[in-house]
């Protein structure tokens, strides 16, 4: 009896709760499903906004900072692709690694010679058809002299006049011979580094990669060396003023859809400082000095980046004069920063770059 | 005499060394990184130890267990910023505790509440030579009142470590 | 008393004095470190203030490099901005409303935990990548500030 009694007491007490939860439940089952439908259509609509997301990443590689900066639809895609391809190509390219097939080519001999992928032996030809068209002015061989003075590292020095004679003959780049079948050699002693044209190589290369994605705007900051194209708005490029890192001497307006390099060379970021003289990392590669010029950088733009790369290096190093002179010869799009604050813009590019204060252009042909 | 003295200062030292590390980790414990509304707050319990050693061993001691405890917590996976963290946060706490502590008028909550202050100094310091921007001495004066704070705490609860350690002292010797 | 020779023959003089109770000499440090406070507070203060009618940039530092520097007006879609830093990558969300970091793969997590960054002033510092994103005061007529992209 007192069981029975008990079983009706739980059964009614179950009834009686479980009518409202069901109720609950199943007004919560709506509310559920109108939650899910939300966020759904709420999804739905944002992955449509991200369609043309814009993502940018920047990361250490080519010893310096590297930023993308990329719009689409493939944009994440693209993104990684860049990315791994920006460390096959230091692999190959660094000079520091010594793995990379410019540390190979530098152990090797004309009995040995090594054999190259196509990007690097591609950018090697091409750099010494610069460098016979600059007459020597820049030269991939320059690493012996580089080494000795030692820039960017912790022993970094003035040599002696004796050092230097010593090495200079071995900076010329006929010495190094390029063989059919990607192979090459360089002669005794000799050694190359490409750190002068990589970035600019590199750049044209990922430029041309990216080209496969579906992109809008694509900006490469490789350390300072910019290619950029956009389809969709104008871009705008600063110049960084040599004087202080923090300004900028000029812009450069960039038109849709152009595809453009813009770098610049100056002796502003890496030098040495000894007894109050600033020593440059841009050599003259006929003294094994650093290359004196009234020049306080060269900015060239075009779009072709390791042609902007050997150029702006070169141009910096003639000095005003002949840099005008060689960069209409050569149809160089180029801005030249002088000490006296003037910029000379080649005459090509007016309209397009606007002076910041303190500084004055002026137009050459 | 002495060489029991000497024994017996050790024997404290290496035990407050001890003490210093399972606070660092009871503290980990008790308060997860990120908890706390102010970036790089922490009550510094360890501290505790470091008090204890200044006021019943001495001086050098009290400094060895501060860098001792750095050194430690690096050697057992620690990373080499949170090192220079603690090194030079405990040092520079270290040097003005030791400076208060010989002053009249000031007691342990003084002593504890400049070494804490001193910390969080020492570390904004750290942070601005590590992220080579001055943005962060934005977050001292709160890490500063913060860490005063919990100074205070840390003094009271070393007190009734120091008479302790004292009672136990007694016992052993007698 | 063995012990209490022990004590005042060695090691007495290095000790210092004990004093467990709440002494003067304590309001003196209490006042010092207010004031302390106080005069970094009141200036921080006054900087904000100056700054506060100007635009809002973000800054995006790493090793006292600066990455990203932009008005945050530019950005009317948001945009994911992702750093490879020693210890794993960050992921910091900019939109022309805020600034946070999203990911972070650095062990302390101070970064994500700091939340929106909205004022100038505002910031998250992530030590072990050394990295810092801050909003800082623009200049208004500043024409830098148009600038896509910098050539150095």
């Amino acid at each position: 009896m007192s069981s029975l009694q008990k079983t009706k007491k739980q059964d009614k007490r179950f009834t009686s709760e479980k009518e409202p939860a069901s109720f609950l439940w199943k007004r919560s089952r709506a509310f559920v499903a109108f939650c899910m439908i939300t966020a759904t259509l709420l999804f739905s609509i944002t992955g449509c906004r991200s369609a043309e997301k814009e993502t940018t990443r920047s990361f250490f590689a080519l010893d310096t900072y590297i930023t993308i900066t990329l719009k689409g639809k493939d944009s994440e895609e693209a993104m990684n692709d860049a990315a791994n391809y920006i460390m096959d190509l230091e692999r190959k390219l660094s000079r520091q690694d010594p793995e990379s097939e410019i540390s190979s080519l530098n152990l090797s001999s004309e009995e040995a010679p090594v054999s190259l992928s196509k990007e690097t032996y591609d950018l090697l030809s091409m750099v010494l058809e610069y460098s016979d068209k600059t007459e020597g002015r820049f030269d991939l061989t320059i690493a012996p002299v580089m080494d000795i003075w030692g820039f960017g590292t912790e022993d970094a020095h003035v040599p002696t006049k004796e050092e230097i004679t010593e090495v200079l003959p071995l900076v010329d780049y006929r010495k190094v011979h390029l063989l059919p079948d990607n192979k090459a050699y360089l002669e005794e002693g000799v050694k190359v580094d490409l750190g002068g044209a990589a970035k600019g190589y590199i750049g044209d290369l990922l430029m041309e990669r990216l080209d496969g994605y579906k992109l809008s705007k694509i900006i490469l900051d490789l350390g300072g060396n910019i290619c950029c194209k956009s389809r969709s708005d104008e871009l705008n490029i600063g110049i960084i003023s040599p004087l202080s890192s923090s300004e900028l001497c000029c812009t450069y307006s960039l038109s849709k859809g152009q595809n453009c390099s813009v770098i610049t060379s100056g002796a502003y970021e890496r030098y040495i400082e000894e007894n109050g003289v600033r020593y440059g990392h841009i050599m003259d590669t006929s003294t094994g000095y650093p290359a004196e010029t009234d020049l306080l950088s060269a900015t060239v733009i075009g779009p072709d980046g390791t042609k902007g790369d050997v150029y702006s290096t070169t141009l910096f190093s003639l000095g005003s004069e002949k840099a005008m002179e060689l960069s209409s010869r050569e149809g160089i799009d180029c801005i030249l920063c002088m000490e006296n604050g003037t910029l000379w813009v080649s005459s090509t590019l007016e309209g397009k770059v606007n002076a910041q204060e303190g500084w004055t252009i002026e137009y050459f042909s | 005499m002495r060489m029991k003295r000497t024994a017996y200062d050790l024997t404290k030292t290496a035990m407050m060394l001890a003490l210093a590390l399972i606070l660092s980790i009871v503290e980990a414990w008790l308060l997860p990184r990120g908890i706390l509304p102010i970036p790089g707050f922490k009550l510094g319990l360890a501290n505790v130890a470091i008090l204890v050693t200044l006021y019943s061993v001495g001086r050098k001691e009290a400094l060895a267990v501060a860098i001792l405890r750095s050194v430690v917590i690096l050697a057992f996976g620690g990373n080499v910023i949170g090192f220079m963290f603690s090194l030079l946060g405990g040092v520079s706490a270290w040097a003005t505790m030791s400076l208060l502590s010989d002053m009249e008028h000031v007691s342990i909550y003084g002593v504890s509440m400049a070494g804490a202050a001193t910390h969080a100094v020492g570390q904004i310091l750290v942070a601005i030579f590590v992220t080579k921007t001055v943005y962060v001495i934005g977050y001292l004066p709160y890490l500063t009142l913060a860490s005063s704070f919990a100074g205070a705490l840390i003094a009271f609860l070393t007190i009734p470590v120091v008479k302790a350690l004292d009672h136990i002292g007694n016992e052993m010797i007698q | 008393m063995p012990k209490k020779d022990g004590q005042s023959n060695t090691s007495a003089k290095a000790l210092p004095k004990r004093r467990f109770r709440f002494c003067l000499g304590d309001v003196f440090v209490i006042v010092s470190i207010l004031l302390f406070c106080a005069i970094l507070i009141v200036g921080t203060w006054i900087y904000t203030r100056k700054n506060k009618n100007k635009p809002p940039y973000v800054r995006i530092t790493r090793d006292g490099q600066v990455l990203l520097e932009k008005d945050l007006r530019e950005f009317s879609e948001p945009m994911e901005y992702r750093i490879d830093g020693d210890h794993g990558h960050m992921v910091i969300c900019i939109s022309s409303e805020k600034v946070y970091v999203k990911e972070s793969d650095c062990p302390d997590k101070i970064c994500v935990h700091q939340g929106d960054l909205k004022k100038p002033g505002d910031g998250a510092v992530c030590l072990p990548n050394r990295v810092v994103v801050e909003i800082v005061a623009g200049d208004e007529d500043d024409t830098s500030g148009k600038v896509d992209v910098i050539s150095k």
